[in-house]
C-alpha cells in the first residue's frame, strides 16, 4: 500500500490507496495520484464576462465556461454544493471533453475566452493547464474563478496559461474561513499576491453575509490590505448573501449594508468598487475616479453603455482605467 | 461565609475529575472535526463504482501533478 502526499493545496492531504483527497475527485490509485476529473466537465456554459464577475476584462464578450466535481473549501453557503461537494463518481451528468475538444467548442461558439469556474477550478487543475495551454495556442483567453486556496508553487506554474482571474476574499479574518469555509485566510492572501506579481489580470470577489462578515472595521482593513498589496486600481465586487445549502438561518444581505461596505473600501482608496447581484444598482457601473464621468454602464450581466476611449481612458480627463480592454 | 469553607471531600474530588475527563472529550471532539489541519483530510471513495465509472469513461485516470510518493507501509 503507497500512501501519497499531495503537494497542490495547503490541506496537504496524505491519502491511502483508493482514498481521494479532501477534494474528492484526486484518488490514490495503485500508489499514483489521478485526477480524475480531467477531461470530464459535469458543468459547461456560455457566460457573459460581467457574471464571472470580470468587469474590467474584455467587457461584454462571451465566456465558454466549464467545471468539474470536487472543490477544496466546504463553504456552508455553496452557491453550487451539488457539483462541488461531489466527487466524480456521484455526478449524474458527466461530459468527455477533453482539452482540444474544448478549445475547438469554444471557438465553435464564437468565443474568445474559456472560463474554469463554478466549483474550484483547482481541484482540476491539470486540465486547467492543459487546455489553457491550447487555448493561448488558438488565441483565446483564459479565466480562472476562485478561491484561491492553493499553494504558491503550483499557482505560479498554473498563472503561464492565465490571462484573468477573479478571486474570492470571503472575509478578511482567518476565524471566518475556519468556521465558514473549512480553509485558512493567509494562502488566499498569497494567492492574490501570486496572481499579481504574475501579471494576471485580478479582480476580488467579497460576498458580504450578514452579522458574519460585515463589520465595517474588518471590512476597511480589507480594503486598505487590498490597496496596499494589490493596487487601488483592483476592482473589488461587493456581492449579496442568499440564504442556501447549510446557511438558511440569515437574511439576504440588505441594500444599505451593501453601500456602506462600498462606501468603506472607497474611502479606504479603492478606485473600482462594485455592488454584485443587486439590479440597477449604481455600484455595477464603472466611474472615473478622478472626475466622476461614467465609464461603463450595466444592468445585470448587460452593459448598457461604454464611454471608455479605445485605449481604456476616460473620455474626460484621459485617466487610464487599468484592465484589459481589447 | 465561614460555614462555606470546608475541606475537600471523595465527591468533590469526582466532580472536579468529571469536568477534566468532559473538557478532554469536548477537546477531543474538536479536534477530530478540524478539516484545516494539514496532512489529516481524505476521504473514503465509493471505490467499486469509481472504477465502473473509469472503465465507461465516465471518469479519468490521467496522473495528477503536484504530490509525492510516501514510503510503502505494510
Ligand atoms: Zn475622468
Amino acid at each position: 500500500m503507497t500512501e501519497v502526499a499531495c503537494e497542490l493545496c495547503p490541506r496537504g492531504c496524505v491519502i491511502p490507496e483508493g482514498g481521494a483527497g479532501d477534494c474528492r475527485v484526486r484518488v490514490n490509485i495503485d500508489g499514483r495520484l489521478r485526477a480524475s476529473t480531467y477531461g470530464r466537465p459535469s458543468a459547461i456554459h456560455i457566460d457573459p464576462m460581467e457574471k464571472k464577475p470580470l468587469y474590467h476584462f474584455h467587457p461584454g464578450s462571451p465566456v465558454f465556461s466549464i467545471a468539474t466535481a470536487g472543490c477544496n473549501l466546504h463553504c456552508l453557503n455553496c452557491q453550487n454544493w451539488q457539483l462541488s461537494q461531489r466527487g466524480g463518481e456521484e455526478m449524474e451528468k458527466v461530459y468527455r471533453a477533453d482539452p482540444d475538444q474544448v478549445v475547438a467548442l469554444a471557438r465553435e461558439q464564437g468565443c474568445e475566452s474559456i472560463a474554469y469556474t463554478y466549483s474550484d477550478p483547482i481541484v482540476f487543475y491539470e486540465y486547467v493547464e492543459d487546455t489553457g495551454r491550447l487555448a493561448h495556442e488558438g488565441g483565446l483567453n483564459n479565466v480562472f474563478v476562485t478561491a484561491g486556496y492553493i499553494n504558491r508553487e503550483p499557482l505560479r506554474r498554473l498563472c503561464r496559461v492565465l490571462d484573468a482571474s477573479n478571486t474570492d476574499l470571503k472575509a478578511f479574518d482567518d476565524r471566518f474561513y475556519r468556521e465558514v469555509n473549512a480553509g485558512s485566510l493567509e494562502p488566499v492572501l498569497d494567492a492574490l499576491v501570486t496572481f499579481r506579481e504574475e501579471g494576471v489580470w485580478l479582480e476580488v470577489t467579497n460576498l458580504v453575509i450578514p452579522t458574519l462578515n460585515d463589520d465595517l472595521v474588518m471590512i476597511r482593513r480589507m480594503a486598505r490590505w487590498i490597496r496596499d498589496e494589490l493596487g487601488e486600481g483592483t476592482p473589488l465586487h461587493f456581492s449579496r448573501f442568499h440564504p442556501q445549502y447549510r446557511m438558511r438561518n440569515l437574511p439576504p444581505t440588505s441594500g444599505e449594508t451593501l453601500d456602506r461596505a462600498r462606501q468603506e473600501a472607497l474611502d479606504a482608496g479603492l478606485q473600482y468598487v462594485y455592488v454584485g447581484n443587486v439590479l440597477g444598482h449604481e455600484g455595477n457601473n464603472t466611474y472615473c475616479p478622478v472626475d466622476g464621468t461614467l465609464l461603463i454602464g450595466r444592468i445585470g450581466f448587460h452593459i448598457t453603455e461604454n464611454n471608455l476611449t479605445g485605449d481604456g481612458r476616460c473620455p474626460s480627463c484621459g485617466h487610464p482605467v487599468p484592465g484589459v480592454w481589447q | 461565609m465561614k460555614h462555606r469553607l470546608h475541606h475537600w471531600h471523595r465527591g468533590d474530588l469526582a466532580f472536579v475529575g468529571l469536568i477534566a475527563v468532559t473538557l478532554v472529550a469536548i477537546w477531543g471532539v474538536l479536534g477530530v472535526e478540524d478539516d484545516t489541519r494539514p496532512g489529516q483530510s481524505w476521504r473514503r471513495i465509493d471505490l467499486e463504482r469509481f472504477q465502473s465509472y473509469l472503465q465507461e469513461g465516465r471518469l479519468s485516470d490521467h496522473e495528477a501533478s503536484w504530490y509525492h510518493r510516501k514510503q510503502e507501509t505494510p
